[in-house]
C-alpha cells in the first residue's frame, strides 16, 4: 500500500473514531451526568483518544505486502502498544494500583484476542465462499477455452 | 494412436489434425491441450530467449524495476512491464492481485484467510501469493465474471 493510500485510510478511522467518541460521551453523560458543566478543553480529549486510537494502527503500514508471518508479528506489536498506550493514560491520570492496572490490561488483551479471532473465522468464511466460486470460474474458462 | 508430423513450407497455415473414429475424452483433451498452447510470451532466461504458453504461467511479479514470470518450477524475465502484461492479457485469467503480482486464477488450488482483509492464494506448484485487501473486491467481480453485486 502506499504511503499516501494509507494516511487516508488511517485519516478516515481517525475521524470515525472521534465522531463515535464523541457519541459515546454524549449518551453517557446524558445518562450519568446530565448536569455536569465542562470548560473549553473538554472538546480536545476526542481528538486524543482518538490519536491515541490510531497510533497502534501505524505498525501495520508496509510498502511492500506483508507475510502472514509478518503480519502476525506485527498485529502483536500492535495489541502490545495498544496496552502500553491505554494503561500509560491510566497512569498519567494517577492511577497506580495494580487491581486497576492488571485487570484493565488482561481485558484490553482478551478483547484485542477475541476480535482477531472473530475477524479470523470471518475471513474463512468469505475464504471458502470465494474457493467455491473460483473452482465454477476455473471449470467455466476451460469449458469456453475450446468451445 | 498413431502420432505423424509433416514439415510443409511456409506459405501454408500451420494446422493440427486429429483424425479419429470417435470424438471422445482422450481427443478432446489432446484438442484442448492444443489450442491453449497456442498463445505465448517471450521470455528470457541464462541460456538464452523462448517462447513458453501463457497458460504454463503461474504468476508474474515485478521487482526492481524487472518483471519476471514463474512457470511450475522455473522463473523467466519478461521484457514489458507488469501494467502491459495486465493491459495484454487481464481480460483473461490474469488477474492483478497486489501492487507487485499479477496471478493466473487457473493456477490456484484454494485461498485461506491472510489476516488484514487479505487473501492467500495457494497456487498448485506449492507457492502461495497474497491477494491484496484492496484488490479483494476486484477479485470478487472477475470471479462472478466481471458483474458487480452478484
Amino acid at each position: 500500500m502506499s504511503k499516501k493510500d494509507f494516511a487516508k485510510k488511517i485519516l478516515m478511522k481517525f475521524f470515525i473514531i472521534v465522531t463515535q467518541i464523541n457519541v459515546a460521551m454524549f449518551i453517557l453523560g446524558m445518562l450519568y451526568d446530565r448536569n455536569k458543566s465542562f470548560g473549553y478543553e473538554a472538546f480536545i480529549f476526542p481528538i486524543i483518544y482518538g490519536i491515541m486510537s490510531i497510533i497502534p494502527m501505524l505498525v501495520t503500514y508496509s510498502k511492500r505486502e506483508l507475510s502472514i508471518r509478518a503480519m502476525i508479528i506485527r498485529k502483536i506489536f500492535q495489541l502490545f502498544l495498544l496496552e502500553l498506550i491505554l494503561i500509560s493514560f491510566v497512569m498519567i491520570n494517577g492511577v497506580f494500583e495494580t487491581k486497576v492496572i492488571i485487570p484493565l490490561a488482561i481485558s484490553v488483551l482478551i478483547i484485542g484476542v477475541f476480535v482477531y479471532i472473530i475477524s479470523w473465522i470471518l475471513d474463512n468464511n468469505e475464504a471458502q465462499r470465494l474457493s467455491l466460486k473460483l473452482e465454477e470460474y476455473q471449470k467455466k474458462f476451460e469449458k469456453d477455452v475450446w468451445n | 494412436m498413431k502420432v505423424s508430423i509433416e514439415k510443409i513450407s511456409r506459405e501454408k497455415e500451420q494446422e493440427v489434425l486429429i483424425r479419429c473414429h470417435e470424438v471422445n475424452g482422450e481427443v478432446l483433451e489432446i484438442a484442448k491441450f492444443v489450442k491453449a498452447t497456442q498463445e505465448g510470451i517471450e521470455v528470457f532466461y541464462e541460456q538464452g530467449m523462448k517462447v513458453i504458453p501463457l497458460l504454463d504461467i503461474y504468476y508474474v511479479e515485478a521487482v526492481d524495476n524487472h518483471v519476471f514470470v514463474y512457470s511450475k518450477r522455473d522463473v523467466y524475465e519478461i521484457k514489458m512491464r507488469l501494467y502491459e502484461f495486465e493491459q495484454l492479457y487481464g481480460e483473461r485469467q490474469f488477474f492483478r492481485c497486489s501492487k507487485a503480482v499479477i496471478v493466473n486464477l487457473l493456477k490456484i488450488k484454494s485461498l485461506k484467510p491472510a489476516l488484514n482483509g487479505r487473501f492467500l492464494a495457494v497456487l498448485q506448484n506449492g507457492e502461495n501469493v497474497i491477494i491484496a485487501r484492496k484488490y479483494v473486491s476486484d477479485f470478487k467481480v472477475k470471479l462472478h465474471g466481471g458483474v458487480q453485486n452478484e
